[in-house]
């Protein structure tokens, strides 16, 4: 999943070790975000949003076809 | 930006690095020094080595996350930790069911002859696999 993490700590500031003290993970983990190795749970996703007082999409890019997940799309009146 | 964050700089404490080596460090001098008896026919002195550097690391692991102020382990060492032993369960079991059933009828048919030791890798395999279904069983149940 893309990410913005980087930029976001860059600009701040920070370094991956203040990051990662601030939202309670390890310093490797920051990097592997930023690196594309790790998605993180939602619950840190959410911390790293309220952190960057930011919403998620604006940090996260999910990879999947959102036209192909939207709910508008369904049929809900068939049998 | 949230004010909630607190800068690394005057955190003191070890490093998940050295945390992680400290305890792997521990569990070698063990394992060496249960070698190192065996082979200088010392077996007391090693396996009192292994036991005291492997209990060392045992309360090294479990306490040391709860002293120190930096971060040592996260949900991201949980997930590797779980995909590690996902494989390990799958290539043994993969390896386990292809080979054991055809020996065991080998065995019976008069072809080969499972020896003893064998004997007991096969009952250790099985003693795992049902340890791993009840501790599926018990964690499928409570979450």
């Amino acid at each position: 999943m893309e990410n913005h993490l980087t930029e976001r700590r860059e600009e701040a500031g920070l370094s991956q070790g203040d990051l990662a003290a601030a939202v309670d993970v390890t310093r490797q983990t920051i990097n592997a975000i930023e690196r594309e190795r790790y998605d993180p749970s939602l619950e840190l996703a959410f911390k790293l949003a309220a952190f960057f007082e930011c919403h998620i999409e604006e940090l996260f890019e999910p990879d999947f076809d959102r036209e192909s997940a939207s709910v508008s799309e369904l049929d809900l009146t068939s049998e | 930006m949230s004010d909630t964050m607190e800068s690394t700089n005057a955190v003191l404490g070890i490093g998940k690095r050295t945390y992680e080596r400290t305890i792997w460090g521990l569990v070698g001098i063990g394992c060496l020094g249960l070698l190192a008896g065996i082979l200088l026919g010392e077996q007391l002195i090693g396996t009192a080595t292994y036991l005291v550097t492997v209990w060392a690391a045992v309360i090294v692991a479990g306490t040391l996350p709860y002293v120190s102020d930096t971060k040592l382990a996260d949900e991201r060492d949980e997930r590797l930790h779980n995909q590690a032993s996902g494989m390990t369960i799958g290539i043994a079991f993969v390896a386990g069911i292809g080979i054991i059933p055809a020996l065991y009828v080998l065995d019976a048919g008069n072809y080969i002859t499972i020896s003893a030791t064998v004997w007991g890798g096969i009952y250790l395999f099985s003693a795992f696999g049902l340890l791993y279904g009840a501790c599926y069983t018990i964690i499928n149940r409570r979450s």
